[in-house]
């Protein structure tokens, strides 16, 4: 192939590779509208989620008292159930206050 | 709570093995790896990259964690307590039988250790053998009654001591007779 024909083709190719259309690439990753997640749903899920921790830890907390006649063990054991419990809780809290601040 | 005589002894208290318990939870040690597992495996393969959230989704991902983990905390202790709930105690005049399984259903059974008539030991696989537990089956005289301890530590050393408390009871309730003659 002689310079010229090169050139020509050159062309040909830029040509048609202008001439596409490749937004259908890019465009998707890009001009998609985010998913907004009101932050009402996800406190009043939490919410709930709350309320059922707190039912089941009462019915634990009733299982300790009732039945577990080591006081000191049953105590303990209770300190440790609501540190951890308190630590998600919080971390949680805090996360939901973040995103609906980030909102 | 558990009522003794003025003169009664709580001689053993024998729960599950702690291999029971461990075994009972393991599979919490996946559910809570999953958020982690997660978390590592989008950002390293990035497959979530065509969604996006308005907003940290980092701090969704977070607060959803945060709750998931803690049902599985709760969940281990619900186990924990149908472990510790769950009893065997002897006492120097009865055996007290009290099965908790799940929160809503308990069980308690008593005996006097002058009604065992056969106390049966139990240990059969590889593991039972080597952490030394296994299940502890005492027939009573009454016929209905027997009861099954199942997984408990050191099976032959407590049926050792059953037999040694009984013992003791029997001699006791000989001795009174002896005297009221």
């Amino acid at each position: 192939m002689d310079v010229a024909t090169q050139r020509r083709y050159n062309t040909y190719i830029l040509t048609i590779h202008t001439s596409m259309n490749y937004s259908y690439l890019a465009g998707n990753i890009t001009t998609r509208a985010p998913i907004a997640i009101p932050s009402q749903y996800l406190w009043s899920g939490f919410l709930i989620v709350i309320l059922m921790f707190v039912i089941l830890s009462a019915i634990l907390a009733y299982h300790w008292v009732t039945y577990g006649y080591k006081q000191k063990r049953t105590k303990l054991i209770g300190t440790i159930y609501l540190i951890g419990s308190f630590t998600f809780i919080i971390i949680a809290t805090m996360a939901l206050i973040a995103y609906s601040s980030s909102l | 709570m558990i009522k003794l005589d003025k003169d009664e002894k709580i001689l053993l208290e024998i729960r599950k093995h702690w291999f029971i318990l461990l075994t009972e939870t393991f599979f919490l040690l996946f559910l809570a790896a999953i958020p982690f597992v997660l978390f590592t495996g989008v950002s390293l393969t990035h497959v979530l990259r065509f969604i996006t959230v308005e907003g940290s989704g980092t701090s969704i991902f977070v607060a959803l964690s945060c709750i998931w983990l803690l049902f599985v905390w709760l969940t281990f202790f619900v186990i924990w307590t149908d472990y510790y709930l769950d009893i065997l105690i002897i006492t120097s005049k009865k055996v007290i039988d009290i099965e908790q399984k799940g929160l809503f259903y308990r069980d308690v059974s008593t005996f006097r250790l002058d009604k065992i008539q056969d106390i049966t030991v139990k240990v059969s696989g590889l593991i039972p053998t080597m952490l030394h537990f296994g299940n502890l089956y005492i027939q009573t005289a009454s016929e209905e009654q027997s009861f099954a301890a199942i997984g408990i530590p050191h099976p032959d050393r407590i049926k050792w001591q059953i037999q040694d408390a009984q013992n003791n009871e029997v001699d006791a309730l000989r001795e009174m007779w002896m005297k009221g003659r």
